[in-house]
């Protein structure tokens, strides 16, 4: 495929997404024959059982050598293999300016995309806020990834959020089985985010959580007084910022457990992201421990 | 501001420089950088859980650092504090002198007397620094002579009189307190106590108090190194002068210089040399004393004085003599009664009695053997082989009644002749006897011990040369337990220990009336022990014939102290004439008291011999030797930092002029330094401690420890 110049895609991170390869670890449901377990039985490579035929099956299916065992016929049945229907969920809340995390995001999606389509499985994009701000079918064309890099640079970050509302509205509209790849700093609270991720997973979606954060958030490195404010409601708060560190890093840290459990509770891979790590890195990386 | 004034006071003009902390955090508050963050939630969650904490600790700080330039500025500004005040401050001060006036303060150095220099200080002080001050001047005195108020120094000097030496009676530690305590009693701005004195020890047997109402001056007039030596004591020993028996004069000396010869005389009491003078080399020991101990004789005369004199000169004059003044008891007829037998034993008795049998004419005891009693005998001695019959048994009583002292001497085994005797016998006996005689024959070796050492009988004699553990006792008469006024003199314990034997009396004295029965439960003869040969019968028994009653007759008193006689004899009399060494007579009128009339005189205030005499007679009844005091010729001295310690308010000077320049180097402002740096390197440390707080780690919680740390999903 030619990659033109996009603005969060470039040649360089072709050649190195190309090598790598996105796999569900679940079953998943897609449309045409493809690399990931299908729920349904087919033909393929992979046996899974025997049954007995029906007039009507094709006798290429029958098992000879059972029939001279038992002078019964019987089908060979194999395990039918799918494409991945993957939706990328881009959060474009306001605090996903700090640090330039949208760009961040920005950027892995348009990686997990290409990968997904090279290996022709289904990408579509959702970015939401406090609502839903872009909605992208999935799919693998080249036109429809030149569509995905372009809606992409056209996403921007500079509102409140409503993740958890937007992930229920998101668990009920995707097709069953989809892969939802979520992309955020999940400054939400953490009991909702658990009801929303078990919206999904009852969904039978398969979830990722790609927890997107700049470590100024964990360490707060900053000195004396200063006046913080917040990029989703412009709230300013002055203090001294060395003299709370330590309580604020035990709050973060506390939160960022929470927020793993809940991920872990319902079985929904849970990856932090620093933006101090190249997004290229971090994505290998992340792909190399799945693998 | 607390006393202190400023070296450099512009500097406290930059004390609101103080403020610049706290101006400094305000301006920083408001100009705080605004920091764009995803989110406000967990800060504001931390504002809130250390909020009050925070505020508290930085408001600590801020006024910590405040403090901190303030102290900056004050220790730049140099505060410093006057020690005293100006040597002739305008402010009102009350000032107390206690000047010494003992007789110590007669030594001489650098040819003037510490008395005279001590008036020329007081004099000094009157008229300079304390010319507008009101004064109150502690002398020593005879009596306490506390000033109650306070009088202008020019009155003072108007009435002065040049100091002259008093006894001491009250320690001069004491005269410091009372002047302590009247000055505080004073109002005024400032008080002064100055105390002038050679700080002889003796005068200080405790500490003064502690005086912190004003400022002590201690005016210190010890000298460098005393050159004098001196007599503190003349005595005889043994204490009773006998005529004819050799006696002792001890002289104790004490001083530091060479080793004084001590000349020891005897004269009467118009100053008439009685004897040759004798001398003797006293040689100090580590303390500075020595006693010298010259033999001495006295003659049959009344009144004697024992004069010593150290023949080298010193500083301090009035101490190289001393005298003490005695009184030879007056010859005493002794009757040696007559008795049915033991002949032996009463040629013995007469013979320990007087061993010259009357050739010698000074000997204080006149022996005449009589059937019975004799008018003038005051002693009477008796030697019983059997016990006196009822009549002569009243007629001793009679006479120990009256006064007499009988000395009976009773043969062993007389105690198997006690249970015949009729009641009435035995009573009258009783009445003499140191108690019943005991139906038990002792014979067995007894040794001798006296049962008090203090016994007036056996004054000297207990000293080793008379060999009392050599005493022998074969057999005597056992008396059962005394009780008092009956006093054991001599025991006799079994040479062996016998399961019945004891401890019993062998001589006993009875006080009856005013006269007095010594009893010997032996007699002296080989038969029954050694008595008769032994060296302590002879002393004894003269010591037990003189008459005890004649020894208050004489005193040997210090200036200071009152003269009096006292006793049955005076009864009757109306008053007593006193002439003392400058001829002068007195009247004294008695006082009656249990032990008879008492007259006292309170106003010798003059060393010498005061004779007491009946009026109209010449014959001298009692006699006073009266002497500077002995104690002030101890020339040890103590340290006046030891009396008070040294400190701002303690000024030690030796001379006027000392003591002005430590005035004036008081007055100069001392910086003081310690006190502002001390709490800026105090505050320095909390200054630390604060600022250090925030960085302290806290121990990690127990969900911190198990929880999985984020760090582990990151690169």
């Amino acid at each position: 495929m030619p990659i033109q110049r996009y603005q969060f895609f470039g040649p360089t991170d072709a050649a190195r997404v190309s090598k790598l390869q996105l796999t569900a670890r679940q079953v998943v449901e897609g449309v045409i024959t493809g690399q990931h377990k299908s729920p349904h039985r087919g033909f393929s490579v992979e046996f899974s059982e025997h049954r007995e035929y029906t007039p009507g099956d094709e006798l290429r299916h029958l098992d000879w050598r059972a029939y001279a065992r038992s002078d019964r016929y019987y089908i060979k049945l194999y395990e039918q293999e799918t494409n991945l229907r993957a939706t990328l969920v881009l959060d474009t809340s306001a605090s996903m300016k700090f640090g330039g995390k949208i760009d961040y995001a920005r950027h892995l999606c348009a990686c997990i995309a290409y990968l997904l389509a090279m290996q022709q499985d289904l990408a579509g994009l959702v970015a939401i806020d406090d609502s839903v701000k872009l909605e992208l079918p999935a799919g693998s064309s080249p036109a429809h990834l030149d569509r995905l890099f372009r809606e992409l640079e056209g996403v921007q970050a500079g509102s409140t959020t409503d993740l958890t509302t937007q992930l229920h509205g998101l668990a009920e509209r995707l097709p069953r089985r989809s892969l939802v790849i979520l992309l955020s700093d999940l400054w939400v609270e953490p009991s909702d985010l658990i009801k929303a991720l078990q919206h999904l997973r009852y969904r039978k979606h398969q979830g990722i959580v790609l927890h997107l954060l700049d470590q100024a958030e964990i360490d707060l490195p900053y000195e004396r007084q200063v006046t913080f404010q917040d990029l989703e409601t412009n709230e300013k708060i002055q203090v001294d910022a060395s003299e709370l560190r330590e309580t604020y890093k035990q709050q973060v840290n506390a939160y960022l457990s929470e927020v793993r459990g809940a991920c872990n509770d319902t079985d929904v891979e849970y990856h932090t992201m620093f933006v101090q790590e190249p997004y290229d890195k971090a994505l290998v990386r992340l792909l190399s421990r799945r693998a | 501001m607390f006393g202190l004034e400023f070296l450099f006071s512009a500097a406290l003009w930059a004390l609101p420089l103080a403020g610049l902390p706290i101006l400094l955090h305000l301006l920083m508050r408001r100009k705080s950088p605004i920091v764009p963050f995803s989110t406000l939630r967990f800060i504001r969650a931390s504002v809130q859980r250390t909020a009050a904490r925070k505020r508290i600790q930085r408001w600590l700080l801020l006024a910590c650092r405040a403090l901190l330039l303030a102290l900056l500025i004050w220790a730049v500004a140099q505060p410093a504090r006057k020690l005293a005040t100006t040597w002739a401050g305008s402010k009102s001060l009350a000032a107390a002198i206690v000047v010494d006036t003992s007789y110590s303060m007669q030594l001489q150095s650098q040819q003037v007397t510490l008395l005279s220099r001590a008036d020329s200080i007081v004099q000094d002080l009157l008229r300079e620094p304390l010319k507008d001050a009101r004064v109150a001047v502690f002398k020593s005195a005879v009596v306490a002579n506390t000033p109650e108020q306070l009088q202008n120094a020019s009155q003072i000097l108007s009435q002065w009189t040049p100091l002259a030496p008093q006894p001491a009676r009250v320690p001069f530690a004491d005269r410091i307190a009372s002047a302590m305590d009247l000055l505080r009693r004073q109002q005024a701005d400032e008080r002064w106590l100055i105390i002038i004195s050679d700080f002889q020890a003796n005068q200080f047997p405790h500490a003064p108090p502690e005086f912190k109402d004003g400022k002590v001056i201690l005016m210190d007039l010890r000298p460098r190194e005393p050159r004098s030596n001196g007599i503190t004591r003349v005595a005889v020993s043994p204490r009773l002068p006998i005529p004819g028996l050799p006696r002792d004069a001890v002289v104790d000396v004490t001083g530091h210089v060479g080793e004084p010869r001590v000349e020891v005389s005897l004269t009467a009491p118009d100053g008439h040399a009685l004897n040759a003078p004798s001398m003797k080399i006293a040689s100090f020991d580590t303390s500075g004393r020595a006693q010298a101990r010259v033999p001495i004789v006295f003659p049959a005369q009344r009144w004697l004085q024992i004069r010593a004199r150290l023949l080298e000169g010193d500083d301090l004059t009035w101490d190289n003599e001393r005298s003490e003044l005695v009184e030879v008891p007056p010859r005493q007829t002794v009757a040696l009664l007559e008795a049915p037998s033991a002949p032996a034993v009463r040629r013995i008795i007469g013979l320990a009695l007087d061993p010259s049998e009357g050739q010698l004419g000074a000997w204080p005891l006149l022996v005449k053997s009589a059937p019975d009693l004799l008018p003038e005998a005051t002693v009477v001695a008796l030697a019983s082989s059997e016990w006196p019959d009822e009549a002569r048994t009243a007629r001793l009583l009679s006479f120990v009644r009256g006064g007499g002292t009988l000395i009976w001497f009773l043969r062993p085994g007389l105690e198997a002749t006690w249970a015949p005797l009729t009641p009435p016998h035995k009573n009258a006996l009783l009445a003499l006897l140191p108690s019943e005689p005991l139906q038990q024959d002792v014979a067995e070796s007894s040794i001798v011990s006296p049962a008090s050492l203090d016994d007036p009988v056996l004054e000297g004699l207990t000293d080793p040369a008379y060999e009392l553990d050599k005493m022998a006792v074969l057999r005597f008469v056992p008396f059962s337990v005394v009780e008092p006024p009956t006093a054991v003199i001599l025991n006799a314990s079994p040479r062996k220990p016998t399961s019945h034997g004891r401890l019993r009396g062998l001589v006993f004295r009875r006080g009856i009336g005013t006269g007095t029965v010594f009893t010997f439960a032996i007699l002296p003869e080989s038969q029954y022990g050694n008595l008769a040969t032994h060296q302590l019968l002879l002393p004894m028994l003269v010591n037990m014939a003189l008459r005890p009653a004649t020894r208050g007759d004489v005193q040997n008193v210090e200036l200071g102290e009152s003269l009096s006689v006292a006793g049955n004899k005076y009864d009757g009399t109306p008053q007593l004439q006193i002439s003392g060494p400058g001829g002068e007579v007195n009247v004294v009128t008695p006082a009656d008291s249990k032990n008879g009339r008492r007259f006292e005189f309170m106003q010798a205030d003059a060393p010498g011999l005061y004779a007491w005499r009946r009026p109209g007679t010449d014959e001298i009844v009692a006699m006073a030797n009266v002497q500077l005091p002995a104690a002030e010729a101890d020339l040890t001295y103590r340290a006046p930092d030891s009396l008070f310690e040294p400190g701002p308010g303690v000024l030690i000077a030796t001379s006027v002029a000392e003591l002005q320049n430590r005035f004036t180097s008081l007055s100069e402002p001392q910086p003081r330094w310690t006190l502002p740096i001390a709490i800026v390197l105090f505050l320095l440390c909390i200054e630390a401690l604060l600022g250090s707080i925030p960085k302290l780690r806290k121990p990690p919680s127990l969900r911190a420890l198990f929880a999985p740390r984020i760090a582990a999903d990151s690169p």
